[in-house]
């Protein structure tokens, strides 16, 4: 059956296309328990970029992440495609950013995968057939089309870590936000979910202990300790250098 | 799929129809409103939130622990739900277990299924919820003590009213289903208790904060208070009365009227085209026909339905 | 125990049963239900031809009967809550027989009626088991949308739904973790009953704790694909010529089973 494609309205503001699709400076940020979990973070991000945001646990990785989607709000600045994050334009920027879960039984939280992947763009305002569409497209870049009448919790692992990816694909964002996406995989769906990041056209930020995945497929890295940004530099530069990735609580596999 | 503890899950065939309409409308009365309330409270997080706590009771109502001679113990639930999670919430998490039970396993019928929500989900939580929050600002071992109360009469609060059902419908003879009901669920209802005051315990040690929020839904804790003692008062001076003195029972009912009723021959509808409570009347003959009219016109409208030309894709979004 | 197959209520096929309009499954499920509580006692024929429908909707649905059979003997354990009523309804005697010290009588009455429960027991499990063997559950969901039940109920059931396997496997892994730690050696007296429950409540209110924690993930994984509230839906079923013609042959079905009922 022939699917008709609609023209979309344009729903985003580039404010500058050469900006950075990403812009964090002085970021602060602590639990209502009193614990600080950001020290002034401060980072760019352009468009087309891979990152990778690496750390030990409890140096800030995902009150960060949860900070650039705004289900936290820390003080200093947070700016996506050139737009300040405020309490008023959040469903604006989640149409923008999208973040995938560590733990993908969190992020399926319908009964079947078609729902699921059709609730960003259903949310979004999008018209019955877009949505479908749009569903369509994104488990398709996923590879998991066959699978869209299947219920959420019959899926292995991989299975629903592609899903997951795709159920923020649906979204259309310019940005997305990993948490962990290797993280309990065999080396198989590992290695089928390397290459489908791999072809994503998104700006990625990874956050990841997945060193062996951060040197094949993200060129930047970025590391993370006790809330303040270390090191910035390219891939290549962080990964020889032995004695930071140490003093950090990192380690390179052989 | 059968892992509930207590043998309250009434099928269908079992009650009547008069009784079965009866607790529909009260158990779409109160849920109606404990939907209301509990939105009200939870506001966004209402839907997960419920959706994940009804599934933690029907995981939760799997945990056993042997009681004596191979028999466990299990939780329902109710009580432990209503005080957690607050009154309407905890009809609305219990409401959830149950349908869902009975659409999907068939643990509990469809058409009984008001009655079902009533016995264990509604009243449950009211006993619950009423009972702690008279010893909500006590001690630790007063609050124990009233928590395990409150859960040992939810049960038998079930069973009571799960029985007077039996019985009206003619299912099963007063001087039998009381005392063995309520002799059955005085015990379970021991481990009711029991496991509904540790776990509480363990909650409110790990997470205190956790409870903080419910005490807004039950905003007028006098009128909980209330309800929940009268209703626990009434199942301590029913149940003993009605195990012990069936034909008592049934006297009372008889001089009330609704014995002859309901017993004798379950409602019968449409015999020789008059309808009861109306009696051998015109407008009995009338009424029936009418319903026969409707039928067969309904009959007709889904044939002309089926028949016509598909009319144009419309767009289905709904939203609540 | 808890097994993944305990939740495979449905049997996929694509049997012309299973296409049908879920609300129309629904509708017929419940409308013999109905049918089955308003045919008086002893209404053989009625009852009879309701069974003959069941069996035909399951040889077209494409299940196995075993399969329905052994699901509907979860209405078993009731039984025994109504066989009093054979010896007590009062009637003429038909059989006596002494059970230790008592002297039992059934009745015909009483035989009537107990049958007649067992029979509408029976067929009523059976129509909810042949409608949850042929609809999905979301699809059911969607139907009872379509039957105007409120989105919220069904928008939680579909959680609960979703969230049923993964707690109860949590809940499996505690219990699994306890008996690994349960041992006892022969001449050991059995601990007891109190701090068996101590350890159950500690597991339920760790399972409590659990959920409850996760539900903010999720809620969090919502809000971060633009939910703000307002749940929104599709129902994708709309009524083909069979499902009308579906419900026209349920309706006139119901209502010559309850003239035959009624007048014969």
């Amino acid at each position: 059956m022939p699917i008709i494609h609609e023209p979309q309205p344009e729903t985003k503001i580039n404010l500058s296309e050469n900006g950075p699709i990403l812009e964090v400076q002085n970021l602060h940020f602590s639990y209502p328990d009193g614990h600080k979990a950001l020290n002034g973070i401060t980072l760019q991000l352009q468009e087309g970029h891979k990152a990778a945001l690496v750390g030990p646990n409890g140096s800030g990785k995902s009150t960060l992440m949860l900070n650039i989607i705004g289900i936290l709000h820390g003080s200093g600045v947070r700016k996506i495609n050139g737009m300040a994050i405020t309490e008023d334009n959040l469903p604006l920027i989640r149409s923008q950013v999208g973040i995938v879960f560590q733990n993908p039984d969190d992020q399926l939280f319908s009964p079947t995968v078609f729902e699921d992947v059709a609730f960003g763009p259903l949310h979004m305002g999008c018209s019955e057939d877009e949505t479908r569409q749009r569903v369509i497209e994104a488990l398709a870049m996923v590879n998991m089309s066959e699978y869209i009448n299947r219920l959420s919790y019959h899926l292995s692992m991989g299975e629903k870590k592609r899903v997951a990816i795709a159920t923020v694909l649906s979204m259309k964002p310019d940005l997305i936000i990993l948490d962990e996406p290797s993280a309990g995989l065999d080396p198989r769906a590992r290695r089928s979910l390397i290459n489908l990041m791999n072809e994503l056209p998104q700006t990625l930020l990874v956050a990841t202990h997945d060193l062996l995945l951060v040197r094949e497929i993200l060129p930047r890295t970025i590391i993370l300790d006790e809330g303040l940004v270390v090191a910035d530099a390219a891939t290549e530069e962080i990964l020889k250098n032995t004695h930071l990735l140490e003093n950090h609580g990192l380690e390179l596999p052989v | 799929m059968n892992h509930s503890p207590a043998p309250l899950h009434i099928p269908d065939g079992f009650l009547n129809i008069v009784i079965s309409v009866a607790f529909w409308l009260a158990t779409i009365l109160i849920v109606g409103l404990a939907i209301r309330k509990s939105k009200a409270t939870l506001k966004e997080r209402h839907i997960p939130l419920m959706g994940i706590m009804a599934a933690f009771i029907f995981a939760a109502q799997m945990i056993n622990f042997p009681v004596a001679g191979g028999t466990s113990g299990h939780l329902l639930g109710g009580a432990l739900a209503a005080v957690v999670l607050g009154p309407w919430s905890g009809i609305l998490v219990m409401t959830s277990v149950i349908s869902l039970q009975a659409l999907l396993f068939q643990d509990g019928g469809l058409l009984v299924m008001g009655a079902n929500i009533f016995n264990m989900g509604i009243l449950t939580a009211l006993i619950g919820y009423g009972l702690f929050q008279i010893v909500k600002n006590q001690d630790r071992g007063i609050q124990f003590a009233g928590i395990a109360a409150a859960a040992w009469l939810s049960v038998l609060a079930g069973a009571l009213t799960t029985s007077f059902q039996l019985w009206l419908s003619s299912t099963s003879p007063a001087g039998l289903v009381f005392p063995a009901m309520l002799g059955v669920h005085l015990l379970i209802g021991i481990g009711e208790a029991l496991i509904t005051v540790a776990a509480f315990a363990f909650i409110t040690q790990v997470r205190p904060d956790i409870l903080r929020p419910q005490s807004a839904e039950g905003n007028g804790k006098y009128g909980w208070v209330i309800v929940g003692s009268i209703i626990s008062l009434l199942v301590v001076l029913i149940s003993p009365f009605a195990s012990t003195d069936p034909d008592g029972l049934e006297r009372v009912a008889e001089n009330l009227g609704f014995l002859g009723q309901a017993q004798d021959t379950p409602f019968s509808f449409l015999p020789d085209y008059t309808i009861p409570f109306l009696g051998e009347t015109e407008f009995s003959t009338i009424v029936a026909g009418l319903v026969g009219i409707i039928i067969i016109g309904l009959i007709a409208f889904f044939i002309g339905k089926a028949v016509q030309k598909p009319a144009p894709v419309e767009e289905h979004t709904h939203s609540n | 125990m808890f097994k993944e197959t305990t939740f495979n209520v449905y049997q996929a096929s694509q049997s012309i049963i299973h296409k049908l309009d879920p609300r129309v499954k629904i509708l017929g499920a419940v409308g013999i239900i109905l049918s089955n509580v308003l045919l008086p006692d002893g209404a053989w024929l009625a009852f009879g031809i309701s069974f003959i429908a069941l069996v035909i909707m399951v040889l077209l649905a494409g299940i196995a009967v075993s399969f329905v059979l052994k699901r509907s003997l979860v209405a078993l354990p009731f039984v025994l809550v109504a066989i009093t009523i054979l010896f007590t309804l009062p009637g003429e005697p038909l059989v006596s027989f002494n059970i230790f010290s008592w002297h039992l009588t059934i009745t015909d009455a009483g035989l009537l009626r107990f049958t007649s429960i067992l029979v509408r027991a029976w067929i009523s499990v059976q129509a909810a088991i042949i409608l949850t063997a042929t609809t999905r559950f979301p699809d059911i969901g969607h139907g009872l949308r379509h039957l105007k039940i409120p989105l919220v109920l069904i928008a939680i059931l579909s959680f609960m739904y979703r969230y049923l396997f993964v707690l109860s496997e949590e809940a499996t892994r505690l219990i699994q973790a306890r008996a690994a730690r349960s041992a006892s050696l022969p001449d050991s007296p059995k601990p007891p009953v109190r701090w068996q429950a101590k350890n159950a409540g500690n597991m339920v209110g760790q399972l409590f704790l659990r959920s409850y924690e996760r539900s903010d993930r999720v809620y969090n994984a919502m809000v971060a694909r633009g939910f703000q509230g307002q749940f929104l839906t599709l129902t994708p079923h709309t009524m083909v010529s069979a499902d009308w013609f579906g419900l026209a042959i349920i309706l006139s079905m119901l209502s010559l089973i309850q003239i035959i009922g009624h007048f014969f």
